[in-house]
């Protein structure tokens, strides 16, 4: 069987908004099924892309290093470049992903501190390309 | 009446008849939603023969803000004292785990508004948005002036920062720090920036609300507001503070729109006039910026709490993901020139 979490999250979502939240009975039993809603929503929006997009960031964060390693203080952060995640999880996923986050934030200051404007410059497009990536559709509350 | 709530009312109610030494009945009690700090309940009760409305605050077992209960119910103290603003009337603060398992406080009810920041968009509140909005930021205008001297006993229980942006950068970059469950570079840059460009105090200081949003304050349909709510973050600070905060592009879904009302520009002219305060655009800059790094600071401690905690409550998961979301983009939107700007504009104009 193939499954499709984003579709079936979705649904059930759904099903909730439309089947279950107009006929709570209380106003506090109405705010928690939207609440549940939403959530439902952004666990489907998640489940499909939260390996993918993780991957992306590490890869990026991997060709900055890449690109500036001649010229990098610390030889421990270059350390990762040549690291994949222990398995496709996405806890071990996560795991070196926030390895590559934790790196990237020693980068930023240094380079700041340097008075590095052009890889500062190139942090910043990363970030927000890492925060386009991770972004939800859904509306504010 | 829902039977879930029922011994939680019978037993108010029961405590209520004991201390006031009064017949008490329950008539009904509802939880109200929204209350990521305090469990909060409407409670509609005979006292004495007479039909009462109070509103029960209760601790959780673990909350989305670290805050002591009776700094918020001292603070309503004070400001219902002296109707610097409208707030409920706190009635009894009950720290013993005895009556309710937790402990409680208990307002009167503001039976005329609603806190729904969705009902502001209500066609019917059309003609009554301009109103509503001059009301909020003349009310926050006039806090920011009040001197804290004019607030008898706020300074027993709240402390006179030497230098709140520095205080206050270091208490909210330590949450994010100790609460994060994963590294936030998004921040990290924020927390650089702000220490950076740290500005000296500017000598003006006033209670702040620390949370003075949309939500947090009732409203009638006339554009009237009745109470300002969630006091649990208040605290001495500068005044710049709750305005950045107010204006947050959270707490709207449309970008140019302060509140969902009035357009920032609208209300900081309302709060300078209300305040006497004339606002130096650097100094709000920062103010500005930091307000985003304190509401990604909430955010980060609710999604820890939902993940470590034992609190379930789905505002919590939601606060730590699509809201830690979208205020990271809100920063971006503040410190990266090139960003496309789709929430936030990078600096208020106010030349």
């Amino acid at each position: 069987m193939m499954p499709k979490p984003q579709a079936t999250l979705t649904s059930i979502a759904m099903r909730i908004a439309t089947h279950i939240l107009p006929v709570a009975e209380s106003e506090y039993a109405q705010a928690d099924a939207g609440l549940i809603t939403q959530l439902l929503m952004t666990a489907a929006e998640d489940f499909e892309r939260a390996v993918d997009v993780r991957m992306q960031d590490i890869q990026d964060i991997q060709e900055v290093l890449r690109i500036h390693a001649d010229q990098l203080p610390n030889p421990a952060w270059l350390e990762i470049l040549d690291k994949m995640p222990v398995s496709w999880k996405l806890s071990d996923v996560s795991a070196l992903h926030d390895e590559a986050l934790a790196i990237l934030i020693e980068l930023h200051a240094w380079a700041e501190g340097l008075g590095d404007q052009s890889l500062n410059r190139e942090i910043w497009h990363l970030l927000r390309i890492h925060s386009e990536r991770h972004k939800y559709a859904l509306p504010p509350i | 009446m829902e039977p879930r709530l029922k011994p939680l009312g019978q037993a108010t109610a029961d405590y209520l008849q004991q201390i006031w030494s009064k017949p008490c009945g329950l008539v009904d009690i509802k939880q109200i939603p929204g209350g990521a700090s305090r469990e909060t309940y409407r409670l509609k009760l005979q006292i004495d023969g007479e039909a009462s409305g109070l509103i029960l605050r209760r601790d959780p077992p673990s909350s989305l803000i670290d805050t002591e209960r009776h700094h918020e119910f001292n603070t309503y103290r004070t400001v219902f004292q002296t109707g610097v603003m409208p707030v409920p009337e706190p009635l009894i603060l009950e720290e013993d785990h005895a009556a309710l398992e937790r402990p409680f406080s208990i307002m009167r009810e503001i039976a005329n508004g609603q806190a729904s920041p969705a009902g502001l968009d209500d066609p019917a509140m059309d003609a009554c948005r301009e109103r509503l909005g001059r009301t909020k930021w003349t009310l926050l205008g006039r806090l920011a002036s009040t001197p804290i001297s004019d607030l008898p006993g706020l300074t027993d229980f709240m402390p006179v920062p030497d230098h709140p942006e520095a205080e206050n950068l270091a208490y909210w970059a330590d949450v994010i720090r100790s609460d994060s469950l994963h590294p936030q570079p998004i921040a990290e840059a924020a927390f650089r920036w702000l220490e950076r460009n740290l500005p000296e105090p500017s000598g003006k200081l006033c209670l702040t609300h620390g949370d003075y949003r949309t939500g947090n304050y009732l409203y009638t349909a006339s554009g009237e507001i009745t109470g300002v709510l969630d006091w649990e973050m208040a605290h001495i600070s500068d005044p710049l503070e709750d305005l950045a905060w107010s204006l947050d592009p959270l707490w709207s879904p449309q970008p140019a729109i302060a509140g969902r009302l009035m357009t920032r520009l609208e209300a900081v002219g309302i709060w300078q006039t209300a305040s006497g305060i004339q606002i130096d655009p650097i100094r709000f800059k920062w103010w500005q910026i930091f307000a985003s790094v304190k509401a990604l600071a909430i955010w980060t401690s609710s999604n820890e709490d939902y993940v470590n905690g034992t609190t379930k409550e789905p505002i919590l998961a939601l606060a730590g993901w699509p809201l830690m979301d979208r205020q990271s983009r809100i920063l971006m939107d503040r410190l990266c020139g090139d960003n496309q700007h789709l929430i936030a504009e990078p600096v208020l104009d106010l030349s």
